[in-house]
């Protein structure tokens, strides 16, 4: 059920996402399993986190997730809730999924959309953010079934070859956050 | 004769004939070792290609008690020695190892029994009670048969071993004494996925799981009850500790002498006959002869008026391979140190390797890269990756066949990880049969002696102590206890028991 942006009592025991319009403005509440099977456009957040040897830190995501289970991709990914901004909903999320803590820095958002093998619809609008960590993850099983850091020729290498073993939207973003990143380094 | 107690003189420079000139030394006896290669290690031995290192041979370590009896001994021989090796170091794994089926399923072999458990459940379905259950049974019965069957001569029994018949006796109605390792596997473990991952064990040995009994279901135990190791330095860390020992102890080596023929004269040996490179032969006096070549070419080269104990001799071969090095490019991140890419047929692989020598085009395909634990054995980028197939252990046939063996395992390989190698392989050699049998006289390159695809394998492997020759012993992985790492240095230290007990 959809809930409309007026009426902001979800029901607490299920998963919200925020609806929004190619311009990011919302315009309401949709359970997340219903939103995932319309193909309803989404806000939704993607966090690149990079210790300080400038490795970037991947999650395997768990084998038990509903969509690209044991897939690699960033550090994390997720749905804000309403009311909370991207760098906000990565805070937490980081916390809960990999034990860690950073101060997001958002980038760039794109939009994309998908159709995963088991019928679901991943269409969103998802907002990039950049933090640094050199704590160790302490991941949650529930969400993550492994983690390692990579180098960027190791990472180019690897979605060259095993393209197949990253996530949709890891492969999308990739080259902009890479090239984001090298023009964060120039303006350092 | 020089010293007060005999001399000692060992053919080959194996793990086994290092482990016993260790021991020989350490009971303080004057030791000369003949090996017909320029480097100690026998099958344990290492190649440098580019900025790439392989270990040549055996790569996967378990039971490290058994380097560590052989530190202690060496250091309470020798104690304050200048000389003597640091002590061995190694580390403990946290996997053994990861399997690959072409359908995608991958399951990773965790050291805990209880993650292994789990992952089985995760990857197969399957009650992880039972898998628990097989693993502990397999510990049992290793520990109520190791005594008898790996620990001592299985022909000249030593009554002063505490337990040795009451461990198994009260385990003996839950020891599998009929029937194959497959059988019992696929009975007990309900998943065919799961059979094949322990019918794998067989090959431990160079045995068939179809063909082999189910008594082989103690090997596991090695691997997920003691847990896998990783030296330090690698697996030629081993050769090198021992070695090392062996020097400090004042054995003396002669590389690049091969041993011609063993002396005997009134049903006693008197000595080995040597050549070295220039064809000079000469004389090693010694009234101990230990063998740690294949007892193969020991009978049919080194000893040829003796009778040979032809029933034993014409024991099937345990299997060879097929070994490539390759330095590849880039990191490859679902493999580890150890991997296991499966074939669809199992059964079919076996039965293809015995008739046509091959596995075929479906072969399971071993990937040891040992750079996932030891970095500077690749160059930065890339990885040192070893693979292996099964063979039949025929060089003629099978030195014809490496072209399209190589192409098999490439396919094999591109299909199951989905990926494609050609390109990656930035230099390469190889290893066959042939080159096993000409680099450490193993007869037809065979990996591990005669085979286990017997029930009465074990009784029919060569006894360590000649009943023809005194002073005549046997070790290495031709003879009992059997092939592999640690069976060699318990056969080393078997050998080393009788001979003081015969002395």
């Amino acid at each position: 059920m959809t809930i409309p942006n007026e009426n902001l009592t979800p029901d607490a025991t299920k998963e919200w996402v925020v609806l929004v319009d190619p311009n990011d403005k919302e315009l309401g509440l949709m359970e997340k399993m219903e939103a995932h099977e319309k193909g309803a456009l989404h806000r939704a957040f993607s966090l690149f986190l990079f210790n300080s040897k400038g490795e970037w830190l991947l999650q395997q995501r768990a084998h038990s997730k509903y969509h690209s289970p044991g897939l690699w991709t960033n550090a994390c990914c997720s749905h804000p809730r309403q009311g909370e901004t991207p760098a906000q909903a990565a805070t937490r999320r980081l916390n809960e999924e990999m034990g860690m803590y950073c101060q997001p820095k958002p980038v760039f958002h794109f939009q994309y959309r998908s159709q995963f093998s088991n019928s679901l619809i991943e269409h969103e609008l998802d907002h990039v953010l950049i933090g640094y960590s050199d704590a160790i993850p302490k991941p949650n099983p529930d969400e993550v079934a492994d983690y390692r850091y990579v180098s960027l020729s190791d990472l180019e290498f690897e979605m060259k070859h095993y393209p197949t073993h990253f996530t949709v939207w890891f492969r999308i973003c990739f080259q902009e956050v890479k090239d984001q990143l090298s023009s964060i380094k120039h303006s350092a | 004769m020089s010293s007060s107690k005999p001399a000692v003189a060992i053919i080959g420079a194996g793990v086994a004939g290092l482990a016993a000139a260790i021991r020989m030394a350490c009971a303080g006896r004057d030791v000369t070792v003949i090996e017909g290669a320029p480097e100690p290690g026998g099958k344990l031995r290492e190649r440098h290609q580019g900025a790439y290192r392989f270990d040549l041979g055996p790569s996967l370590f378990t039971w490290p008690e058994l380097i560590l009896e052989l530190d202690e001994l060496t250091r309470s021989s020798i104690p304050n020695s200048p000389s003597c090796p640091e002590r061995f170091e190694f580390t403990k794994l946290d996997r053994s190892t990861h399997y690959f089926w072409e359908d995608g399923t991958q399951l990773i072999a965790w050291s805990q029994p209880e993650q292994f458990a789990s992952e089985c459940e995760k990857s197969f379905g399957v009650n992880p009670i039972l898998v628990k259950s097989h693993l502990e049974h397999s510990s049992a019965s290793f520990e109520a048969t190791r005594r008898i069957f790996l620990e001592q001569s299985l022909h000249d029994w030593n009554h002063d071993i505490p337990g040795q018949w009451g461990a198994v006796v009260k385990f003996f109605h839950r020891l599998p004494w009929i029937g194959t390792l497959h059988r019992w596997n696929q009975k007990r473990l309900k998943h065919p996925k799961l059979a094949q991952l322990f019918d794998r064990y067989a090959t431990y040995n160079g045995s068939d799981p179809h063909r082999a009994p189910a008594m082989l279901h103690v090997i596991p135990h090695l691997e997920h009850g003691q847990g896998t190791f990783f030296p330090n330095d690698g697996m030629i860390g081993i050769t090198r500790h021992l070695y090392g020992l062996a020097e400090a102890l004042g054995v003396k080596f002669m590389f690049n002498r091969e041993a011609i023929e063993i002396l005997h004269k009134g049903g006693e040996v008197q000595g080995v006959k040597v050549s070295d490179n220039q064809q000079q032969q000469f004389i090693i006096e010694a009234n101990c002869v230990i063998s740690n070549a294949d007892v193969w070419p020991t009978y049919r080269r080194l000893l040829p008026n003796l009778k040979a104990p032809e029933r034993i001799l014409q024991q099937e071969r345990s299997t060879s391979g097929v070994i490539f090095y390759w330095g590849i490019e880039g990191n490859h991140p679902t493999l580890h140190l150890h991997n296991i890419l499966f074939s669809q047929d199992y059964q079919a692989e076996f039965e293809s390797i015995r008739n046509e020598g091959h596995p075929g085009d479906d072969p399971t395909v071993y990937i040891n890269i040992s750079s996932k634990v030891k970095p500077s054995d690749a160059p930065s980028g890339g990885e040192n990756w070893f693979v292996m197939v099964n063979v039949e252990a025929q060089p003629e046939a099978i030195e014809k066949m490496i072209p399209m063996i190589r192409n098999s395992v490439i396919q094999k390989i591109n299909r199951t990880l989905n990926i494609d190698l050609e390109p990656l392989i930035q230099n390469e050699s190889f290893l066959t049969p042939s080159d096993i049998q000409a680099r450490t006289s193993s007869h037809q390159g065979a990996l591990y002696g005669a085979s286990s695809n017997s029930p009465f394998a074990a009784f029919l492997r060569h006894r360590n102590r000649s009943t023809q020759l005194k002073g005549l012993y046997f070790c290495g992985g031709s003879v009992h206890p059997g092939g592999g790492i640690p069976l060699c240095l318990l056969s080393a230290k078997i050998t080393a028991e009788l001979i003081e007990k015969h002395a």
